[in-house]
């Protein structure tokens, strides 16, 4: 049987805000790796599986880094937040040659629901980092975000090594406690399941 | 001097960038590439390596407790988008710390070190005899260093125990060991030497070679340990 772990409840029902600091955390490792890609792309222009990916990864990644480092709109909707995430896990799928089944999905309206900005993409790096980043084939990271009125529930589905330690699992709790702990979450959970060597993250706000 | 290297990567590109540069490169052939240190690891048990461009982040472990986990790791230059390791880095020895992405002119330079240290090693291997001549049964034998187990102090004589044979020759075992190069032979007691890496293994004051049993003598010991120290991953 997995690891439920039930953390935080709403700060006093009041939304609290993060700072532009905190919001527009660059992943510097994430992004010196995906400019060696890039590097490895061009210096491989003459390679015909690699057709058209420059000028497509210079795309994904002008979005990542506008959406990053631009600065106001500490809050945006839930489709630009999940816009900006596509871009992230679309780079991811090419540094790694597509060997990682990436995806995202909507239930629900969401264009009017607003976020924090870059809260729902510093969880998914977290868990790319623990799970599909350090795997070998086959791994997968699925977000669905389910839209009702204005709460927004979103569940991360990742896999996870099957090495996985609890250690490692209280780790990545400690990490999402420090990102999570400034903004109006109503309640997050997280399970391990080692069976399937997977890892369910469902927030909600 | 040809260098035979691996890049070691999770990530393709990675490794096409690396593989890219060193097509420019005339001294550099590329034996393998792999995404994982698994893979490596069972290339580098068939065959010998000179260089390995290994990343830090790898699937199931990191490219450091890689190289801490291998027996007869080759040189290493590290490629990684992370700085913070460079320290850890280079208490392992490493060549190199290259940070990605990587310039021609970083990965040229890390190169031309890698070739510097690999030639030197080479000069001190090509110094060092990879024989000696002994006399056995009335004759001069060529025996190749590789073979020797250990030799053993008898009387006047010295038995050397090689691979499937032991050789009687008329010699001190003081003379002997003035003859072996020391990087590879060590006295473990006053009537034995050893062949350091074909130790299988220490228990007490044994040492275990081949299907041989040899005593460490007390004051000997420390030495040993030492010297396996060195080696020990």
């Amino acid at each position: 049987m997995g690891l439920n772990h039930e953390l935080i409840k709403a700060q006093n029902g009041q939304p609290v805000h993060a700072s532009k600091d905190e919001v527009c955390r660059l992943d510097t490792h994430f992004l010196f790796n995906s400019l060696s890609g890039l590097h490895g792309l061009s210096l491989s222009s003459d390679n015909p599986n690699y057709k058209g990916e420059v000028s497509d990864m210079v795309l994904r990644l002008s979005d990542y880094l506008r959406y990053v480092l631009t600065s106001g709109n500490e809050e945006v909707t839930l489709s630009q937040e999940l816009d900006f995430i596509r871009s992230y896990l679309d780079l991811e799928k090419v540094r790694y040659a597509e060997s990682r089944a990436l995806s995202i999905s909507v239930t629900g309206s969401d264009s009017f629901v607003y976020f924090p900005k870059t809260i729902l993409y510093i969880v998914s790096s977290k868990c790319m980092a623990y799970g599909p980043s350090g795997m070998e084939q086959p791994s997968k990271f699925e977000l669905n975000a389910h839209v009702q009125g204005q709460t927004v529930t979103a569940q991360f589905e990742f896999s996870v090594p099957p090495s996985t330690k609890e250690e490692e699992i209280q780790k990545l709790l400690g990490e999402l406690n420090e990102v999570l702990k400034s903004y109006p979450i109503e309640k997050y959970s997280l399970v391990h399941l080692p069976a399937p060597n997977v890892c369910k993250l469902i927030l909600k706000f | 001097m040809n260098l035979e290297c691996i890049i070691i990567d999770d990530e393709p590109l990675a490794v096409a960038a690396i593989r890219a540069l060193l097509a420019e490169t005339s001294i550099i052939k590329v034996l393998g590439e792999f995404n994982s240190a698994k893979e490596a690891e069972v290339f580098l048990n068939s065959r010998k390596v000179d260089l390995m461009f290994l990343d830090i982040r790898l699937p199931s472990t990191s490219g450091l407790e890689f190289i801490r986990k291998l027996k007869n790791a080759p040189e290493v230059i590290i490629t990684t988008a992370d700085p913070n390791h460079a320290l850890e880095g280079f208490e392992l020895n490493v060549i190199d710390y290259l940070l990605k992405p990587i310039s021609r002119l970083r990965l040229q330079a890390a190169i031309n070190k890698a070739r510097i240290i690999l030639e030197a090693k080479n000069v001190r291997r090509l110094e060092e005899p990879s024989s000696i001549y002994i006399r056995a049964n009335h004759k001069l034998v060529n025996l190749e260093l590789d073979q020797i187990l250990y030799f053993e102090a008898y009387s006047d004589y010295v038995k050397v125990y090689v691979d499937d044979k032991c050789l009687l020759t008329h010699k001190t075992l003081s003379s002997m060991e003035e003859e072996l190069p020391k990087s590879r032979f060590l006295r473990v007691h006053r009537s034995f030497i050893v062949q350091l890496s074909k130790i299988q293994s220490l228990s007490g004051n044994t040492l275990y070679l081949g299907n041989g049993k040899v005593p460490v003598g007390r004051s000997y010991k420390k030495r040993l340990i030492e010297q396996l120290s060195q080696k020990q991953v």
